[in-house]
């Protein structure tokens, strides 16, 4: 083994400090999460490894337990109580009026969504226009040293399918990012793709870099309800959003837990403009690169954007 | 092997064995997690995720001797999209606070974590799960879903920019680039 190959597994090795006491509490912890998931499959596998009349015990305790859960907690606890009792599950979605975002919490089985699945690709624009329809490019640089970090790929369903069957999908649907023949067997759910350009900024006075992201996807809501935010890019008209959107637990990677509450995330904003029946918009993530990036920096981008496209 | 063995008897009802397999591998979970990210709380939490997943998923393992790739893929996984989503978590310097006694050990150890934090996440992970978790190319490949021979090239890239920044007086011609960049405000 070379100098460098003993300095980079010795650093990386020695990086890593943990306890003993460390583990047992992470532990702990992990157990601790299993036991609240394990919901309604708790009073099953103390059936499992219990004779009968431990069986009833356990089950009035459960009861009991829950009694007082729903009796001394908070809101979203009582609920998610509530659901184990009545056995109906409840999620909390979102509604829109307006400008405004209500949380609504309802069971699952009356919640139709869109899903949509995403993932990195490392294939190149040329490969990426094929798979979507249009032709795209990517510039590596833009507005004066922001530099494309990664290029994903997304896809959604145009027709709604319910909460209950989300899962179902998503392994078919991650399946059918890049496959043709995968996004074929879904044609009855009205598929498209789309994708983003993820750019980051390495300012020296900027701890962590500034971020956004260019998408586009299939042209799928009208604007014009969106007309006192307009803009102008060049000749295309714009429109400068502040979106709203709710922010889940995750329930396991890039899945949101929607039976917990919520929070409602104010600190995003797109530039939209429509172009050849595509959504394109320019996404600045979050509060952090907000104040880094306003409207006439989004619309600068925009415009930069547009100009290196392919004819 | 130890850890099939504990994956054998956790599959075959023994409950008690995914304490052990937990605490078994705790340390190179977390530090897959740390190294690519940097963060002590973010790779606490891909821990907890991943361990959560493989609870649920590891009966439907066929092949116990396959855990390492299946477990570590999912872990990268999990680091990648935390590593990419500025939303989840507020990044914070978390190098410093593994610091022990040697001074110089630990300045030089940082200076190569730091260089080895600035490379790209595929080659970052590429040489983590090379060094750090001590696989093999065959298994990153199948850890990343890509051929060993991309492997093969992003441990070549990566040992390269290390060389240089670490070594530099052992390249020939080399250049640092620099750009003036900035917003407008």
């Amino acid at each position: 083994m070379s100098e460098l190959d003993s300095l980079i597994k010795k650093s990386l090795s020695e990086n890593i400090s943990i306890t003993n006491l460390e583990v047992d509490d992470s532990y702990l912890k992990f157990e601790e999460s299993i036991n609240l998931k394990k919901g309604s499959l708790y009073p099953f596998l103390i059936l499992k490894i219990l004779n009968y009349k431990k069986i009833i015990f356990a089950s009035a305790a459960c009861l009991l337990c829950l009694s007082l859960l729903l009796a001394g907690t908070s809101g979203d606890v009582r609920a998610a109580a509530l659901d184990v009792i009545n056995n109906v599950k409840m999620i909390f979605v979102t509604e829109k009026t307006g400008d405004e975002i209500k949380i609504v919490h309802k069971p699952s089985s009356e919640v139709n969504l869109q899903p949509y699945v995403y993932k990195q690709v490392y294939i190149s624009d040329v490969e990426i226009s094929k798979l979507i329809g249009y032709k795209i490019k990517f510039p590596d640089l833009i507005a004066n040293g922001f530099e494309l970090q990664e290029r994903l790929l997304f896809l959604g369903l145009n027709k709604e399918i319910s909460y209950d069957d989300k899962n179902l999908f998503t392994n078919k649907m991650e399946a059918a990012i890049e496959n043709q023949k995968e996004f074929e067997e879904l044609s009855s759910y009205n598929p498209y793709r789309g994708t983003s350009g993820l750019y980051k900024y390495t300012r020296p006075d900027h701890k962590f870099g500034v971020y956004f992201q260019i998408s586009l996807w299939p042209k799928q809501s009208n604007l014009e309800a969106y007309s006192k935010y307009q803009v102008k890019i060049g000749d295309i008209k714009g429109y400068w959003l502040n979106v709203k959107y709710p922010v889940y637990p995750w329930m396991s990677p890039g899945q949101d837990n929607m039976t917990n509450k919520p929070a409602i995330k104010e600190d995003f904003y797109r530039l939209v403009w429509l172009q050849d029946d595509l959504t394109f918009a320019v996404q600045i993530l979050n509060e952090t690169n907000v104040k880094n990036i306003n409207k006439d920096a989004a619309i600068e981008i925009a415009k930069e954007f547009i100009q290196a496209q392919p004819d | 092997m130890e850890l099939y063995d504990i994956i054998l008897r956790y599959q075959n009802g023994d409950s008690d064995s995914f304490e052990e397999l937990y605490k078994n591998i705790y340390r190179k979970t977390y530090g897959t997690a740390f190294n690519i990210l940097g963060i002590k709380a973010a790779s606490e939490d891909i821990v907890q995720e991943a361990f959560i997943i493989c609870y649920k998923s590891i009966h439907r393992l066929k092949n116990p001797e396959a855990f390492n790739t299946w477990f570590y893929r999912i872990v990268v996984r999990l680091s990648w999209r935390l590593a990419k989503d500025p939303l989840r978590h507020t990044w914070g310097e978390d190098f410093e606070s593994q610091v022990s006694d040697n001074t110089d050990q630990i300045c030089s150890r940082l200076d190569i974590c730091e260089k080895i934090r600035t490379l790209k996440i595929p080659l970052r992970t590429v040489l983590i799960l090379y060094y750090f978790n001590e696989m093999s190319v065959k298994e990153i490949s199948q850890v990343l879903g890509c051929l060993e021979g991309t492997v093969k090239s992003r441990l070549f890239k990566a040992r390269k920019i290390l060389q240089s920044e670490l070594f530099p007086d052992s390249i020939v011609n080399s250049q640092k680039k620099f750009k003036e960049v900035g917003l407008n405000e």
